[in-house]
């Protein structure tokens, strides 16, 4: 009689070919649900029927940072700041937090520019999006990916 | 807590010019009430209630020019960077304004040239 036994190579395989399928089943999931999620509720709430466009924003954070305890972003807007042509606000916003909204910030020409940066704290690996309303209400959107090497915090919500 | 609000900004300042303000201050922004414990017998108050800087104003010469929300994920000790046009000789104040209604507050003759 033949008995099935796995070699540890071939358990080692399926193990590594499950967590791969669990890898690509999880990315569509976030990448399946781009529409509708709460950052993009909290959006349009600012900027009612108007589409922000791309451009005119950078954001400067770490691609990598080590922890999520308090990784820096700076935003930079690149437009002017003079009486009737100036960046009103900028608004902050993390794909996968509970509350999507972390911070907004109100300029006026007094400011000189729009740029400003703080620390933020993340619990998981996101997106990361600056929105600038400018004073005749259009706006501007950027996104950049950040990957924590640690994830920070104890976990206040259940995953 | 000692709560320690600070302000850094340039020495040598010439009218016109777009001066970067750096303000930070000590504050551990417990920005959502700590969870029940499930097995203590009040288990539906929290821990602790939420505790944080809720806002920021600046201003020079009394006019608001940069202000902030703090609504979610902000790091304790809360810093910011900003930028001021100066026009002129004048004093900066800052304010930071707890979610309980606290504030502290730090003024800055500029010193321009």
């Amino acid at each position: 009689m033949r008995i099935t036994t796995l070699s540890r190579r071939e358990f080692a395989l399926g193990i590594g070919a499950t967590a791969a399928l669990i890898g690509v089943l999880r990315s569509t999931q976030t990448a399946a649900n781009p529409r509708g999620s709460a950052w993009e509720k909290a959006l349009e709430k600012i900027t009612g029927d108007g589409k922000p466009a791309p451009g005119k924003i950078t954001l400067t954070l770490p691609s990598t940072p080590v922890t999520g305890e308090s990784v820096p972003i700076k935003v930079t807007v690149d437009h002017p700041m003079v009486p009737g042509k100036h960046i009103k606000a900028v608004h902050i916003f993390a794909t996968e937090n509970p509350e999507p909204e972390i911070a907004s910030f109100s300029f006026t020409p007094a400011s000189g520019t729009a740029d400003v940066a703080s620390r933020l704290r993340l619990d998981r690996d996101q997106d990361i999006i600056a929105v600038a309303i400018l004073n005749t209400g259009e706006s501007f959107i950027h996104r950049q990916r950040v990957h924590l090497v640690l994830p920070c915090c104890e976990a206040p919500h259940d995953r | 807590m000692i709560v320690e609000p600070r302000l850094h900004i340039p020495n040598k300042i010439k009218s016109g010019d777009i001066i970067p303000i750096q303000a930070a201050i000590s504050h551990p922004m417990l920005m959502e009430a700590e969870r029940p414990d499930a097995k203590s017998p009040d288990a539906k108050s929290p821990k602790a209630a939420a505790k944080f800087i809720e806002a920021f104003v600046a201003t020079f010469e009394g006019k608001i020019f940069f202000r902030t929300r703090f609504l979610s994920a902000i790091s304790a000790n809360p810093y910011l960077y900003f930028t001021l046009k100066v026009p002129g000789p004048g004093t900066l104040e800052v304010q930071w304004i707890e979610n309980s209604g606290k504030t502290w507050s730090l003024k800055r003759k500029l010193n321009v040239e």
